[in-house]
């Protein structure tokens, strides 16, 4: 799997170029800024861009408009976008909205190899990833009347990780349970919160946050 | 300084009292004398009564106005008021003084009248007019009395004068003429009459407002006089009119040039009271620096209605009125004020005439200086922290970007490092060292979270990014209480945007930490060219802007960005905070 880096910390991009060679990805460019990232995609037609939002020069929204390029000349390219902080709920819907392989993580999350190269791996295939912390901060905001509170502790710790992003299997697979459970899981906390039971994928995660975000 | 201003008190003060004696001693005299010719107890008091209005208010006007001759020609009019009557005696000195100088108050009127409101002559011709009018009186005045015996032309005078005299200037032999000389001498008074008259009408079609308002009074004496040799011309061709009715015209027109003095005194104490009102200047212009406001309360305290007011411009290097228009520094009419260090500040162009009241002008440019140099450290203080708070938030965001892209990626590079050593100890037989390297992680993860919690409280990048809406829900996300935020997409400037942000912070944890409210409403909208900012909780209310206080701090911050806050939190009635920031 080929990913191109752009994070404009050196030291860090170094870090994360060794990491993923480690984990078995091909990182054929990485690069400091987002001014040669687009010929470097077009060069290298890679499955996944790593991609820091806050780049030279204003150290603003670079990393966001060059994603929006990226995806807009290649849209089978995923993009992960890594920030340094909890961006708000706002701005993740409105970068995860109608885009399929798309993510935003905490940029400390490099550091986890195994999850970078999980999150990786679901944006290449058209998955959606959702940083937990996000996800976390939505399932504690206060409520006048909490329709939460009639989840059980496992149902929520479901809705959290369907939040992120994660398919039922990979929920299976992280909640060490079995996936019937988590399809009976899934149904209860649909039905509890009101929710159209049979999205998939990327609009369920759209749905998930629309709900804990009202 | 002092004792020079105390010496010139004390002259003041023995020249006054030397006038004072000079009216009191001519009216006794002038009275007796009056009284003597057949003047009955009234007229002697109407009598007296005019003369010392004079005299009285001339001293009033000498006191209060020193510098001005007017008062000095008032008193001189009350002093030489009663020589006429001197020809009421027997004795023959005083009573060729009184002949001679019967007219002597009417050349001082014409004096008073052609020299106010400045108390000196300002044109040749006046000087002239005044210069023939004293000359008549001694010269004419001198050749008619030369020739008057009261004896033989016993009313030639406006006294009942039976043994009046002898005169002593009576040349023998001349009385024939004295008929020609006196008419001669009263038609030359006529003449040198209408033409004051003409020459004050001139005048008043010539002059400003501030002027005619400084004339008014020669003019109301004008008017009477002229109304009392009416009345005069009237009893003398209405002869039937009746004794009542006669005597009842003579008081009303004695009362009436009575009325001339105080008009007289009205009129430069009035200019006086326009220097009061300059006072009331520097209240009124004190907190606003607008200069058409500043023109109309200078026009009026000037009583100038055309005056322009130039302030300095330091870039274009010139004066500029309201309007931008360049003020210009020729011509008459022109008082320049500069700051205390010399710098120029303003420029008025005011009618000339008011050249003549220096003091008022002095006095209007203090008030001025005053008003502007507050104006301008007002400026100056406001500019300073304006820049203190830009410079400080600037400063601000440059540390949280070196807390996010220096330490930040140290400790995630740090982090990464650790996961690799992780991997390599896994097997190793001491447990401690796994423990180790487990705990190092955590405390890693920690320090990464709080970094990120001091650079977001420093400075929070979503501000910088997405403007204050986002910021705010963002806010709102991490309360930990009931936030609803309405706020509407749009950018301000940086330092309005984090001065809201942290007015909103700054409510919120009131809200949270003593208000103990459960929820808040924050709405941010613009208005008239403001940033609204309003946050309302359900709490007990009762907020405390007092000393130490965050909402004090709040309030300083707000200021220097020219906004404004307004707190209404009533005991048990929530806290309402509304913020007010002028913006582009």
């Amino acid at each position: 799997m080929r990913v191109i880096v752009a994070e404009d910390s050196a030291i860090l991009r170094e870090g994360i170029v060794r990491l993923l060679t480690d984990e078995g990805f091909e990182v054929p460019a990485h690069c400091g800024d987002t001014g040669p990232l687009l010929d470097l995609v077009a060069q290298h037609r890679p499955d996944v861009v790593l991609l820091d939002i806050r780049m030279p020069p204003t150290h603003t929204d670079e990393g966001i408009r060059a994603a929006a390029a990226i995806r807009e000349r290649h849209p089978g390219t995923g993009v992960l976008l890594l920030s340094q902080y909890v961006e708000t709920v706002g701005t993740v819907q409105a970068l995860l909205q109608n885009q399929h392989g798309f993510g935003y993580l905490l940029k400390e999350r490099v550091a986890d190899a195994d999850e970078l190269a999980d999150a990786l791996k679901r944006v290449a295939d058209g998955g959606t990833v959702v940083e937990p912390e996000v996800v976390a901060r939505l399932m504690d905001a206060p409520r006048p009347a909490d329709p939460l509170d009639e989840l059980t502790a496992r149902e929520r710790e479901v809705l959290a990780l369907m939040a992120e992003g994660r398919s039922n299997e990979a929920i299976a697979q992280r909640l060490v349970i079995g996936g019937k459970t988590v399809e009976t899981h899934v149904r209860n906390i649909f039905t509890k919160l009101q929710l159209e039971a049979d999205l998939m994928d990327h609009r369920r995660v759209m749905a998930v946050l629309t709900y804990l975000r009202a | 300084m002092w004792p020079v201003k105390r010496e010139r008190k004390h002259a003041l003060g023995l020249r006054l009292g030397g006038a004072a004696a000079a009216a009191v001693l001519s009216g006794a005299i002038g009275g007796w004398a009056y009284a003597r010719a057949g003047g009955s107890a009234g007229d002697v008091t109407r009598d007296l009564a005019v003369g010392w209005t004079y005299a009285g208010a001339g001293l009033i006007a000498w006191w209060r106005r020193p510098a001005n001759r007017t008062g000095a020609l008032l008193v001189a009019e009350g002093v030489t008021w009663f020589l006429g009557n001197l020809q009421g005696t027997d004795v023959p000195a005083l009573f060729a003084l009184g002949a001679w100088w019967e007219a002597l108050n009417m050349a001082v009127l014409a004096h008073l009248l052609l020299s106010f409101p400045d108390g000196r002559l300002t044109t040749a011709l006046t000087r002239r007019m005044v210069f023939f009018a004293y000359g008549l009186v001694v010269v004419g005045g001198l050749l008619r009395a030369m020739m008057f015996d009261p004896a033989v032309s016993s009313d030639a005078t406006y006294l009942d004068c039976h043994g009046c005299g002898p005169n002593l200037l009576l040349v023998p032999g001349t009385t024939g003429l004295f008929d020609y000389v006196d008419g001669a001498y009263r038609a030359l008074g006529w003449v040198l009459t209408v033409a004051a008259v003409v020459m004050l009408v001139r005048r008043w079609r010539h002059a400003s407002v501030a002027r005619r308002r400084a004339l008014l009074p020669a003019w109301i004496a004008v008017v009477i006089a002229t109304a009392f040799l009416l009345s005069h011309v009237v009893l003398r061709v209405v002869p039937a009119i009746g004794d009542s009715a006669e005597s009842g015209v003579y008081l009303v027109s004695d009362l009436a040039q009575a009325a001339v003095p105080l008009a007289f005194l009205a009129g430069l104490l009035r200019m006086q009271l326009q220097r009061a009102e300059v006072s009331g200047l520097v209240i009124e212009v004190g907190a606003d620096p607008d200069p058409v406001r500043l023109r109309e309360a200078l026009a009026r305290v000037l009583g100038d209605p055309g005056l322009r007011l130039g302030l300095w411009n330091e870039e274009r290097g010139a004066y500029l009125d309201g309007d931008g228009r360049p003020v210009r520094p020729e011509g008459a009419g022109r008082t320049r004020v500069d700051s205390s260090r010399g710098a120029a500040l303003a420029l008025l162009r005011h009618d000339p005439a008011l050249a003549e009241d220096p003091q008022l002008l002095e006095a209007v440019s203090a008030a001025l200086r005053l008003a502007l140099e507050n104006v301008w450290l007002r400026n100056q203080a406001k500019e300073v922290t304006s820049r203190i708070v830009r410079a400080a938030d600037t400063e601000r965001k440059r540390l949280e970007r070196d807390l996010h892209d220096g330490a930040q990626a140290r400790i995630v590079f740090a982090l990464m490092a650790l996961r690799r050593l992780d991997r390599g100890v896994a097997d190793h037989p001491d447990e401690s060292l796994r423990r180790s390297v487990a705990e190092v992680e955590s405390s890693l993860k920690l320090a990464l979270e709080e970094l990120r919690g001091i650079a977001h409280g420093i400075h929070p990048a979503v501000l910088t990014r997405e403007g204050l809406g986002p910021a705010l829900k963002a806010l709102a996300e991490q309360a930990q209480l009931t936030v609803v935020v309405a706020a509407e997409p749009r950018r301000y400037d940086p330092v309005v945007e984090s001065t809201a942000y942290f007015t909103v912070c700054e409510a919120l944890s009131n809200a949270a930490k003593h208000a103990r409210a459960k929820a808040v409403s924050v709405s941010a909208r613009h208005h008239d060219g403001k940033l609204v900012i309003e946050t309302v909780d359900d709490g007990v209310g009762g907020a405390d802007t007092g000393h130490g206080s965050g909402l004090l701090g709040l309030a300083d911050r707000l200021a220097a960005v020219d906004g404004v806050l307004h707190i209404h939190s009533p005991a048990g009635g929530g806290t309402k905070i509304r913020a007010e920031l002028p913006c582009v």
